[in-house]
């Protein structure tokens, strides 16, 4: 039968551990000698605290200040190189403008690899042109020089390089959607995030 | 003032030496209930630095209605939970199952390796909340106040836990009892 003596059953948990005073410990004494309830809940209450923690020792004890120390330090630098937080307010621009930017990026490159050409170049850039190590120079092009067949070239491949570009660009245009940051960064995996710090550490070091 | 308060402050301040004091101070009893809650060396180690480390880069959003300790509590056992959960699944006993041996000559000699393995075992297959509870009231000398702040329950809801888990228990040992006689 479960004992509902409440002033008993407060005292038991102190009388498992002998910590009551002589007083309190008579009385549950008393109370245990006719109730077996109570008999059996210390009985587990003294196998829970004879059940004792192994002791780690001294060393693990004074260390542990200069291990949650280490630990927070490394927490911190951690939360640095991962916080893409300040990227989000930057990130957040319309899809075109993106699109546009990739296309801005690629006419850039285009430019600057044609800067690279000599003028008395006949190779076709669009069967590919291999650079020679005293061709990769850099040597300012004046267009007027060049001979029409050149620029026609060139003119050339490079459109057929921007409209790959373009192609590619455009469903991103169509869709006229605003870029969601957030959805973005979720998509990522660990290795597409792990590439994105390093760009980002990259460009933070390069101020 | 609060002891602890006063090397909170202290170490919001900059004192970084203060806290060291607070992990001094707290670790052996924190890490106690830990390795009760995942029954190894290496988690409790491991969950008690986590612990420490979450109070002290959290320790802005501690608003002080409780004291630390009960804070710190909350901490280590939600950041236990999810390793203690692994071992439950794993070592879970049904309560039914779990045979105490006693040992009718002296109650000291029941506490032996044998029994305890089998009080952790029917430990395991009690509610959580009754466990921590048992754990908190037991083993880390905590008063009911205290256990139900660390709990979020109220007073009356931590007593009725606490009596919950020793009962049920108590009705695995009873059993037992019948079988001998």
């Amino acid at each position: 039968m479960t004992c509902k003596d409440n002033n008993i059953k407060e005292l038991l948990t102190g009388f498992a551990e002998r910590i009551l005073d002589q007083a309190d410990k008579q009385r549950v004494e008393e109370h245990l000698a006719a109730c077996e309830d109570c008999r059996s809940e210390v009985f587990i209450l003294r196998m829970m605290i004879a059940d004792t923690v192994p002791d780690p020792g001294e060393v693990f004890w004074k260390e542990m200040p200069s291990r949650v120390n280490r630990a927070v330090q490394e927490d911190k630098a951690t939360i640095r190189s991962f916080d893409l937080s300040w990227l989000v307010g930057r990130i957040t621009l319309p899809r075109w403008v993106l699109a546009a930017a990739t296309v801005g990026v690629a006419l850039v490159i285009t430019l600057t690899t044609v800067r690279f050409l000599k003028p008395e170049s006949n190779l076709p850039l669009s069967q590919g042109y291999i650079f020679s190590g005293e061709s990769m120079a850099v040597e300012s092009i004046n267009v007027a020089e060049l001979s029409r067949d050149q620029i026609v070239t060139i003119n050339t491949w490079a459109g057929s390089e921007l409209a790959s570009m373009a192609q590619e660009a455009e469903p991103v245009i169509a869709s006229g959607r605003d870029t969601d940051i957030y959805e973005e960064l979720a998509a990522l995996n660990a290795n597409e995030i792990d590439s994105l710090s390093h760009i980002i550490n990259n460009w933070e070091e390069e101020g | 003032m609060d002891e602890d308060i006063d090397l909170i402050n202290r170490t919001e301040a900059g004192e970084r030496d203060a806290f060291d004091v607070l992990v001094i101070k707290h670790q052996k009893s924190l890490y106690a209930l830990l390795y009760r809650m995942v029954g190894n060396h290496e988690d409790a180690s491991d969950l008690l630095q986590k612990a420490f480390v979450k109070a002290f880069t959290g320790l802005k959003s501690f608003e002080r209605r409780s004291k630390f300790k009960t804070w710190l509590y909350q901490i280590a056992i939600n950041l236990a939970k999810n390793v203690y959960r692994d071992r439950a699944r794993i070592e879970q006993v049904p309560l039914d199952s779990v045979i105490i041996k006693r040992n009718p000559r002296t109650l000291e000699n029941l506490i032996n390796n044998e029994n305890r393995l089998l009080l952790r075992q029917a430990m395991a297959g009690l509610p959580e909340k009754q466990r921590l509870t048992l754990m908190l009231r037991v083993q880390s000398e905590n008063k009911f106040e205290e256990i139900a702040d660390i709990m979020k329950c109220s007073v009356g809801t931590a007593k009725a836990n606490y009596h919950h888990a020793v009962q049920k228990l108590k009705v695995m040992m009873l059993e037992k009892e019948k079988e001998e006689e």
